[in-house]
């Protein structure tokens, strides 16, 4: 049998709970970075 | 997937029942259908706009309504076909079929699946409701370039809202299905035995939680630049009016990909099927979804050549969209090398999906001679664009997604549709919808422009001609909605794996699947 992820059935709530904050980070993170981009460059930075 | 073991627990299901079952569901299966009605729903309003904007357009000069109008209708148009109808559709079939073919009960997540469906239809009353306001709906394109945008009325928090709530809901859903696929797998589907529809929402995925926080981004900023004081887009506070284009585009052109990759993963589904064959290459076309979602990132500015911009980026921009055709070109040759000597058929999902490769490919095409930077000057803002991204959005996003709901629909009711109905749909469709877009590629050679109510009559054959096909296209859906309601009340029982080629998880389920599947996960062998 092919080991998947999953395979370890106990792990696998926390694991979902984990990887679906890390991704909604990531997305917040690409928010907040393209503003912050624009707001220095509007200010005359960059 | 050669071999399978599926099993199945057959016990009572005790769920509520009428409008409290669909408020609180968290069944995958639910949300699945609530995407997909919404997606209809919004499909036939969507679409009414656009038999405004093309009885307008079937005469030259100002006829049914006035320009401003036409603005709106053209604005929320592609805001709900994109946000509202070919997005949610996606959803719908990922949440219905994802979990079926990977051999999981449900979503990882399925309490927030029911919040990311719910955020929808207040997202589109929002937007909806501003068509009553006394300035109107939002009119300056999907596309909310400022200044233009920043001059809408009492609509524009409502729109910029609005899309926040249509990327939330985007944005956790993609969550949703990446924790699925990544979490619940059955065990021995390592990641290249899972079929190719899973691979595209996968990828797609990925893309919708990279892009839709520009999105948001980009509509933060235009609120605060018009009730905040700021200048992000206004030259006459420091800002700069193209940097919003760029943002957008960053986001706009990804965006295509997450309409388009899960099409390919559903006629990747169904070719097989209807040819009784394997399909052809398929790590390559893993490999050439990942490529085309990959170079979906570097070629944004061929939206915008004729803004302005230095030589070494015109090339760049140029050469890495032209770039695209080749996985794309991959893709296409493995769906004809799978057909290749196959036993085929062609019940209705196969026509849609043929239509597809052929008219997909003309859409294919036309991009091919835009992104020809020089050319693009002469094309740009004409209905030659307008005729490329509906090839590419209606015969081929939407063609998919109803050879979706034909292939499936046997799955999902337990019945078979009306064959004789579901052809005579694909042959309106099909014939109709070449009938209203393939003229406007000659007009916009010619030079008439897109979004402007009136032209001129040098243009008025094609336009008539374009007018007659979209209002027998918009009539046909019509019929569509009639073969799927019937489907569902009644007709021949499906058997469980519905169609004589089919192969995968989601075919050893019986015919309804029913509200608990895969309770206990099936081995892969």
């Amino acid at each position: 049998m092919t080991k998947t992820s999953s395979n370890d059935d106990s792990a696998r709530p926390a694991r979902v709970v984990r990887s679906a904050i890390l991704l909604g980070l990531a997305a917040l993170a690409v928010y907040g970075a393209f503003i912050l981009v624009q707001y220095q460059r509007s200010q005359g930075g960059m | 997937m050669s071999s399978v073991t599926a099993t199945q627990d057959h016990h009572d299901d005790h769920h509520p029942t009428g409008l409290k079952r669909w408020l609180t569901t968290t069944n995958h299966k639910d949300i699945g259908t609530l995407y997909l009605v919404f997606s209809l729903t919004m499909f036939l309003f969507g679409g009414s706009m656009a038999l405004v904007i093309r009885a307008e357009l079937f005469q030259p000069g100002l006829q049914l309504v006035d320009p401003g109008f036409f603005n709106q209708m053209t604005t929320m148009h592609a805001l709900i076909m994109v946000f509202g109808a070919i997005m949610p559709a996606f959803v719908g079939l990922a949440n219905w079929m994802v979990p079926l073919m990977i051999g999981a009960p449900d979503m990882a997540l399925p309490r927030l699946n029911n919040w990311s469906f719910w955020i929808l239809p207040m997202a589109f009353t929002l937007l909806g409701m501003t068509l009553l306001f006394p300035g109107g709906a939002p009119a300056a394109g999907w596309t909310m370039y400022p200044p233009l945008v920043l001059q809408t009325g009492d609509a524009f928090p409502f729109l910029i809202f609005a899309v926040h709530l249509m990327g939330i809901s985007s944005v956790l859903g993609a969550i949703n299905i990446i924790v699925t696929i990544m979490n619940m797998r059955a065990p021995g589907m390592g990641l290249l035995k899972m079929p190719l529809f899973v691979w595209t929402w996968l990828i797609t995925a990925y893309l919708l939680i990279l892009v839709m926080p520009v999105l948001a981004g980009a509509v933060t900023m235009l609120l605060t630049d018009k009730y905040f004081g700021t200048s992000f887009f206004l030259a006459a506070g420091g800002g700069d009016p193209v940097m919003f284009q760029h943002i957008f585009w960053f986001f706009g052109h990804p965006e295509v990909y997450i309409m388009i990759l899960p099409a390919f993963g559903v006629v990747s589904q169904i070719i097989p099927t209807f040819s009784r064959k394997p399909l052809f290459g398929y790590d390559s076309m893993v490999y050439a979804t990942a490529s085309i979602a990959f170079l979906s990132f570097i070629v944004w500015a061929h939206h915008m050549f004729t803004v302005g911009m230095p030589l070494a980026g015109q090339l760049f921009f140029m050469f890495s969209t032209m770039l695209i055709a080749v996985p794309t070109g991959v893709k296409v040759f493995n769906w004809v090398a799978t057909m290749w000597k196959g036993a085929m058929t062609f019940e209705t999902p196969m026509l849609f999906a043929l239509a597809f490769v052929f008219l997909f490919t003309i859409g294919g095409f036309s991009g091919l001679m835009l992104a020809i930077a020089p050319a693009d000057m002469q094309y740009h803002d004409t209905y030659f664009v307008v005729a490329h991204f509906h090839y590419v959005l209606v015969p081929g996003a939407a063609f998919a997604i109803m050879a979706a709901v034909y292939y499936w629909l046997p799955k999902w009711t337990g019945h078979m549709y009306n064959e004789t109905l579901g052809k005579l749909h694909f042959w309106l469709s099909a014939i109709s919808v070449n009938v209203t877009f393939f003229p406007q590629h000659f007009v916009g050679l010619a030079g008439m422009p897109r979004r402007i109510p009136d032209y001129a009559t040098q243009f008025a054959d094609f336009n008539a001609i374009s007018s007659v096909g979209a209002f027998v296209f918009g009539f046909s859906q019509l019929l569509f909605a009639y073969i799927i309601w019937s489907c569902a009340r009644g007709g021949q029982q499906a058997t469980d794996q519905v169609w004589e080629g089919a192969d995968g998880l989601e075919w050893t389920v019986p015919s309804p699947a029913p509200h608990h599947t895969f309770d206990t996960p099936p081995v892969i062998k």
